[in-house]
């Protein structure tokens, strides 16, 4: 038996006549962080949605650990807990009310001390009666994932968990994320427009570009397969010429104060520098291609 | 499952301050109001003559108690309508709307639950305001005239108000599940609903129709049926299609 919890295979989903997934192939390994990144429009909610039995796909397979999301939609639903792009809660409703209401769609025995202690892990005790409407986003988002959390699903699909989230609250959530992932073993998917953040959560990451996964790995993995060995150096100064950097690099751009250079084979980054420290260039910053002008760059390839 | 669903519609309204009391108070006034119109003109309060036209005292009483008789309980079924179309004609369209709907399909919650939940939960909530309504219009008017002689009452209380509601709160599920948004919901769900009763009133009203049993009993079956077919075709309804 393979340990990979989610498996999505050959999915298509059209809405109409626009095609969401064209043929999306991806699979996600227990206990794993993995960001689904791309465009708008790409077809990462989609996914999401899909996973989560939302939407029902046009064809393929979708298995939630082993089990059919489409045949049986009411078991796979126990083993994920769904964090929507905005909080969808009841505004009307207290904060122990809306954990009651999830405990009674659960059939979960619960009562005022569970309530309260699954809020403090959250810091919302002190707001256990007050109206969800009376909170800040931040608190919204932090209660709709102790409700997506409430029946202990061993899969969490997030989606945009830090949108429109303040800095405290973002640390907040990713690092919940990460113990989620960490201590408690679940296996994630975030999807997210914030790179930084991904980059710093996720294990692996899957590019989702028209419909399809475009690429698939670890940051390094899918610059190295797809860029080759990419960096960027900041200079103080770009020299007037730059006669002989063809030499240590396979092929480089200048935009502004940054030189973009490709290694080719048996070529290293020190050569690059060495180039530079030699023409008196002070140099202000080196560094691997980051993951948001790696990503540009792979949409610019995929969508020509 | 499908007590989750009431469970939650019951938090909504307990949620909603004061919502109980305005229902219940709304209920009463309704109940109160024709009665209370009858009383007013027998006691000569409001005019019951018609340009030159005098009546006697008995010639005013008998009018009040045929108003009573006929006129009210052809009258009530709107009232009643009115009380369940505000409740349930939003109640879906305004769950698109906020998106709400999207988490409740993302637990273990099918479509149908949601909608045989909701479907319970209004259907009781009409018939208590339904029979507040009937309750006081009837004792109110055995009250004001002498050997008030209602509809067949049993037919009445236990065939027709509950036709009533269960049409209402169907055709409202109906609309509600097809509107883009709650004036959308609002607009076409009323006429439906409360537009349809108000219609059947005059009709009746205009035809001099006596409130019988037999006119009682088709009445309501044919909107038990009615309702019935619209509550099957929102089931049908793909989820999907409520998902913004």
């Amino acid at each position: 038996m393979s340990n990979d919890m989610l498996i999505l295979e050959r999915v298509f989903k059209n809405y109409g006549k626009v095609t969401a997934l064209s043929g999306l192939n991806l699979r996600v390994k227990e206990g794993e962080i993995l960001g689904l990144v791309g465009p708008n429009g790409a077809g990462k909610t989609t996914t999401l949605k899909i996973l989560s039995a939302l939407l029902k796909p046009d064809s393929g397979i979708v298995i939630v650990d082993d089990i059919d999301v489409q045949t049986d939609p009411f078991n796979a639903k126990k083993l994920l807990g769904y964090l929507p792009d905005i909080p969808l809660l009841y505004e009307s409703f207290t904060l122990f009310d809306t954990l009651k209401m999830y405990a009674r769609v659960w059939s979960l025995q619960f009562d005022k001390m569970t309530a309260l202690r699954a809020l403090d892990e959250y810091g919302l005790e002190p707001l256990w009666n007050r109206q969800v409407r009376t909170l800040s986003k931040g608190q919204k988002q932090r209660l709709s994932l102790i409700c997506a959390l409430l029946h202990k699903p061993r899969i969490l699909l997030l989606d945009e968990p830090f949108a429109g989230l303040d800095i405290e609250s973002r640390q907040f959530i990713r690092n919940k994320i990460e113990q989620l992932a960490n201590d408690a073993g679940k296996t994630i998917v975030v999807s997210s427009h914030d790179l930084a953040d991904v980059e710093k959560l996720c294990t692996r990451i899957a590019l989702i570009v028209k419909g399809r996964v475009a690429y698939y790995g670890t940051e390094d993995e899918i610059r190295t397969k797809v860029l080759g060995k990419v960096f960027k150096i900041v200079l103080a100064k770009i020299p007037s010429n730059l006669e002989g950097l063809t030499n240590c690099t396979k092929e480089y751009s200048v935009a502004a104060d940054t030189v973009t250079f490709t290694l080719g084979e048996g070529q290293s980054p020190n050569q690059v520098l060495k180039y530079f420290i030699a023409r008196d260039c002070p140099i202000r910053a080196f560094e691997p291609l980051g993951l948001e002008e790696m990503l540009l760059e792979i949409i610019k390839r995929e969508e020509s | 499952m499908l007590w989750s669903v009431l469970y939650k519609e019951f938090l909504e309204l307990k949620s909603d301050k004061g919502a109980i009391a305005r229902l219940a108070l709304q209920s009463i006034v309704y109940g109160l109001f024709f009665p209370t119109v009858m009383y007013l003109q027998l006691v000569g309060v409001l005019p019951m003559e018609i340009g030159d036209v005098v009546l006697t005292e008995a010639e005013k009483v008998t009018i009040v108690k045929h108003s009573l008789e006929t006129f009210g309980p052809l009258l009530l079924p709107f009232f009643v309508s009115v009380m369940a179309s505000l409740l349930v004609i939003p109640s879906i369209v305004q769950e698109t709307e906020s998106r709400t709907l999207e988490r409740l399909l993302s637990l273990p919650l099918s479509w149908r639950n949601i909608l045989f939940g909701k479907f319970l939960f209004y259907f009781a909530i009409s018939l208590a305001c339904a029979y507040i309504i009937v309750s006081i219009y009837f004792l109110l008017s055995s009250a004001i005239v002498e050997a008030f002689q209602p509809p067949d009452l049993g037919t009445y209380l236990l065939v027709l108000v509950p036709a009533v509601s269960f049409y209402t709160v169907s055709a409202g599920l109906f609309v509600s599940a097809r509107a883009r948004s709650v004036r959308s919901a609002n607009v076409l769900g009323g006429f439906l609903t409360v537009g349809l009763f108000l219609l059947v009133f005059f009709l009746s009203w205009f035809a001099g129709v006596e409130p019988g049993r037999d006119i009682i009993v088709t009445f309501s079956l044919v909107l038990f049926v009615v309702g019935a077919k619209l509550i099957y075709l929102t089931a049908k309804v793909n989820p999907e299609k409520l998902l913004t």
